[in-house]
């Protein structure tokens, strides 16, 4: 690490950023401030499918069985609502006659069905609105919604695996991300590195930043070992 | 992780402003031309991630004239500023905090702009940014002038080292890079120096050992070449006498040696647990809330174990390796020079393999561990709950979910236990190897006669006691490491700053019991506040209610009178005395807490009504206990007042738990009294009683009390209304019932619905 770094705050991060200065940077890697950059992050790969949709509906409010209750007038259906970013830069959501201003999107489902239903938290964290079918918006709104969401959920993508360097329990990473290199630091792998179904790994750094590794069999074969090694 | 010393958020000295001294040399530079004259930098913000969420810089400098952003350019010399906001333009600016990044905007006029996108490493000095601004915009509404507005001062995240700013193992304050390791081990030996003597004692008996030990090949070289081979029968008792002499001798010996090793080994780990567990009572709370107490406790019982083990074994251990590879070699180097270069030959191997093996071993054990643990994690969470489990008939699945975990572990396991099968024979075919070899080559030379059978014979075994030593070093360097690791845990809670208990401070005879809060803020993470500037004063002998949503700050508030935690701006003043002036052990003796969750000992009910006061009479105990409406049921149980309370008090229910508590408050007859949810968790009925307690305890004490059930504070003087940190009300009942938007009488109000419709 050069001696310039050492003044920055947050490190992990901004060092990955200012890719001259990385400790130990393999010769020839493409610069990350032009290179690697995503322009479809998650959010398309999230929306669910019709055929996934349609499991979800609840059949069984229609037959004599004892049901889970109505959940129309809660769950918000796509029609008639309306998404987008103010001037101030805020999000704005509205739903029949009622606006809400600045409100924050969360996914139901962040890690398993993420685009299903999406809950909008106002100023006080209380649910302002709990939208289903997002995919169903009109044009403006899922574009200012995907923004937003994809701001949220800002998780860089793990495509590499340098090495991963432990020393009294805390893991350092060396990795190549789709938006560019990073040094990041894993202080206890039991709760933050998550195993997911189908190779699928959410890392979480001493920060409570997030990555991931999407499918790891996809990794080069180093990269497995590394990862294999540390969970 | 590099240094954060000099962060450049808000903690440098002033070039051309309080912060430019200690930013990188470019910035400088880029600063030096976007800065008009007598322009001045008052904070910076690096952010991280570019606004196409790529990773890259971003510099905001808030100067005394603007808001300026510069972005590098293609020629590092360069930057451009692509955000430049005139001051008074600017309205507000917020933190928008997203899952895992954050972002901060800026109003100006009826637009926004975003000033930065980072991690989460920034999020501090965000924060802190933000509140400058809005600071600044406030106080510029009530005429001040930029200069006047007081610059907050971010704090560094707990998570990382104070000094070179690497994120801190969860269970450690103690950064592992900027420890001197050789300074652990110097001051691990000075634990052992009380006992000096003896330990010298072993050491000298472990020689001893060791010398006695190196002599038997030697003594069946003397057998074989000159009393068997030339047939000398006078010398034969004499040799085999020496060789029952130096084995029986060797044997005695180490029964002391032992016995005295780990006598020594014994009392260090004595009077380390003993220091270790005093100082444990000293630290103050955030030590606790910060770290799980499994952790804590393994300090105290692994940890200690692996230290002992390595000053009475380890140490000596290495010593003597290196004492018998020396010694052994002069022998085999002695007895012959050519065997001894050949003996050499799989020595490299040998240290090599054991290195590797060791480390691959290392990080197995360490899978092995992890996985075990979530094996442990599903057994902590599936007993526990089998109720649950049999009620929805899951049995099926948590059996399946425990196979999974356990067929991992069995791979796992079996990973482990095919690369240490591998080994050893493979180690043990290297060292077999070099002794045919020697055998082989040896011999030879036996019938060339130039050497002797017997010198073959003591060869051969004095080799075999060098290969072991090497082994072992291999190992040495792994268990040394454990041993260092788990002396930094175990000096790390050592070197934790104790609460100041044993200080001497202010004692205020009599104390009234006036407490003030001027101006207090505090934080238990940098950055959000927990309490922000709260001010008002509490009459002797007043009782104020807490009021206000979860997450308000109530118990905070009381946390701080009692001074588990500290306040980190303004002050709190007991009688006009700030808090932190008296003498702590004192102040505490005159407050005396009710908790939501009474906490009790494992011993007799006496003993835990008696706790704050160990010297009380039985007539005290029973006053205490009568005052809390629990002499009743305490006289009823089988044993009385000697009734023995299981641990954590779970053989009683947790209304007679409660009273219990409100007894122990009562006997150390506190002048400050803090009640926090002390009715939540019972029936109605039982409060109604515990309820009675308690407003015979409050008579003439300052008394804090929090409630969520507003009906509990009705004999409160005043009521204290805390909202997101802040003070938001404060009046009788009568006064803030009337203010009919004001969040206690919207509480209210809803309390006294929901009491209607339990009353249908």
């Amino acid at each position: 690490m050069g001696a310039r770094n050492t003044a920055r705050p947050g490190w992990s991060l901004p060092a990955a950023a200012r890719g001259g200065d990385w400790p130990g940077r393999p010769a020839g890697l493409p610069d990350t401030r032009t290179k690697n950059r995503c322009d479809t992050p998650e959010l398309e790969q999230g929306w669910m499918s019709e055929t996934e949709e349609l499991n979800t509906a609840p059949d069984a409010l229609q037959s004599d069985e004892p049901s889970l209750g109505d959940a129309s007038g809660w769950i918000m259906p796509p029609d008639g609502v309306r998404i987008w970013l103010d001037d101030l830069h805020r999000l704005c959501v509205s739903a029949g006659d009622e606006t809400f201003e600045g409100v924050r999107p969360r996914y139901a489902f962040p890690l398993s069905s993420k685009c299903d239903y999406i809950s909008f938290l106002g100023e006080e964290g209380k649910e302002v609105l709990l939208l289903s079918h997002p995919r169903k918006l009109d044009g403006e709104s899922r574009q200012a919604l995907r923004t937003a969401l994809e701001r949220t959920y800002y998780t860089a993508k793990i495509l590499q695996v340098y090495d991963i360097k432990e020393a009294m329990g805390v893991a350092q990473w060396r990795v190549r991300t789709n938006r560019g290199f990073a040094t990041f630091e894993i202080v206890d792998r039991n709760q933050h590195i998550r195993s997911l179904p189908s190779e699928r790994y959410l890392l979480m750094d001493a920060d409570g930043n997030r990555f991931e590794i999407e499918d790891l069999s996809r990794l080069d074969a180093h990269s497995q070992a590394e990862v294999h090694h540390e969970t | 992780m590099p240094a954060q010393e000099d962060i450049p958020g808000f903690t440098a000295s002033p070039i051309a402003g309080p912060v430019t001294a200690d930013l990188p040399d470019d910035v400088r530079m880029w600063l030096s031309e976007a800065l008009a004259e007598g322009e001045a930098v008052h904070a910076c913000l690096l952010a991280d991630i570019l606004p196409s969420g790529d990773f890259g810089e971003r510099w905001s400098f808030l100067t005394n004239r603007r808001l300026l952003v510069l972005a590098p350019d293609a020629d590092p010399r360069r930057a451009q500023a692509v955000i430049d906001l005139p001051l008074e333009q600017i309205t507000e600016a917020r933190q928008e905090k997203y899952v895992a990044s954050s972002a901060l905007i800026v109003a100006a006029g009826d637009r926004g702009h975003e000033i930065a996108r980072f991690s989460l490493a920034a999020q501090h000095e965000a924060a802190d940014l933000a509140y400058y601004i809005n600071e600044i915009v406030k106080q510029r509404g009530e005429g001040k002038t930029f200069e006047e507005v007081q610059r907050p001062v971010t704090k560094r995240p707990g998570h990382r080292c104070s000094t070179c700013g690497r994120a801190l193992s969860r269970w450690s304050e103690v950064c592992i890079h900027c420890v001197d390791r050789r300074q652990i081990l110097v001051r691990l030996f000075g634990y052992l120096m009380p006992f000096k003597w003896m330990a010298l004692l072993g050491l000298c008996l472990t020689f001893t050992i060791t010398g006695l030990q190196l002599m038997p090949p030697y003594l069946t070289k003397v057998l074989i070449d000159d009393v068997i081979t030339p047939g000398n029968v006078g010398l034969l008792p004499v040799v085999v006498g020496l060789l029952i002499g130096v084995n029986v001798s060797a044997a005695v010996i180490s029964i002391f040696r032992s016995y005295i090793m780990q006598w020594v080994g014994q009392r260090v780990l004595f009077s380390l647990r003993v220091k270790l567990f005093r100082h444990l009572q000293l630290l103050r709370l955030r030590f606790y809330t910060t770290r799980q107490t499994g952790r804590i406790m393994s300090r105290v019982s692994s940890d200690l174990g692996r230290l002992q083990y390595f000053i009475a074994e380890g140490f000596q251990e290495a010593v003597v390796n290196i004492a018998t590879m020396i010694l052994i070699a002069a022998i085999l180097l002695g007895l012959n020079w050519r065997l001894f270069l050949l003996a050499l030959a799989p020595t490299p191997i040998i240290v090599i393999s054991t290195l590797i093996f060791g480390h691959r071993m290392h990080m197995m054990y360490h899978r092995i561990w992890r996985r075990s643990a979530g094996l442990q994690a599903i057994l902590a969470d599936t007993i526990p709950g089998i109720r649950v489990v049999k009620a929805f008939a899951q049995e099926e699945r948590e059996s399946a979910n425990f196979e999974k975990s356990s067929q991992d572990l069995f791979r796992q396991e079996m990973g482990a236990i095919k690369i240490s099968s591998a080994f050893f024979p493979f180690l043990h075919i290297q060292t077999t190897l070099g002794s045919i070899l020697i055998f082989g080559i040896g011999g030879y030379m036996v019938m060339n006669g130039t050497t002797t059978v017997g010198t073959l014979v003591a060869f051969t075994s004095y080799l075999w006691r060098f290969y072991g030593p090497i082994q072992q070093f291999g190992r040495m360097n792994h268990r040394l490491q454990h041993c260092v690791t788990s002396a930094e845990r175990v000096f790390e809670i050592l070197d934790s700053d104790p609460e100041p208990l044993l200080n001497s401070g202010k004692r205020l005879t009599p104390l009234r019991g006036e407490v003030e809060f001027k101006g207090v803020r505090f934080s238990y993470e940098p950055g959000k506040y927990a309490l922000d500037d709260i001010t008002f004063s509490v009459a002797p002998g007043e009782m104020i209610g807490l009021v206000g949503p979860s997450g308000a700050g109530k118990s905070t508030l009381v946390h701080l009178i009692a001074r588990f935690f500290e306040v980190e701006e303004g002050e709190i003043l007991i009688d006009g005395v700030d808090v932190l002036d008296l003498d702590l052990k004192w102040f505490r003796q005159q407050i005396g807490v009710v908790l939501q969750e009474p906490y009790l000992f494992h011993g007799p009910v006496w003993s835990n009504i008696a706790y704050a006061k160990p010297g009380a009479t039985a007539d005290e105990v029973l006053v205490a206990a009568k005052a809390a409406n629990a002499h009743e049921f305490i006289v009823g149980l089988p044993d009385g007042y000697d009734t023995v309370i299981g641990e954590r008090g779970q053989t009683l229910s947790g209304g007679e738990r409660q009273r219990i508590s409100i007894a122990r408050a009562v006997l150390c007859n506190p002048k400050i009294l803090i009640l926090d949810e002390a009715t939540a968790s019972v029936d109605t009925e039982t409060e109604s009683v515990i309820q009675a307690a308690l407003e015979r305890l409050v008579e003439n004490r300052t008394t804090f009390a929090i409630a969520h059930r507003l009906s509990t504070l009705r004999k409160a003087n005043r009521l204290v209304v805390l909202e997101r940190s802040k003070l938001i009300e404060i009046g009788s009942h009568d006064e803030l019932v009337s203010k009919e938007d004001g969040l206690y009488a919207r509480l209210c109000s809803l309390q006294s619905e929901m009491h209607k419709m339990k009353a249908i």
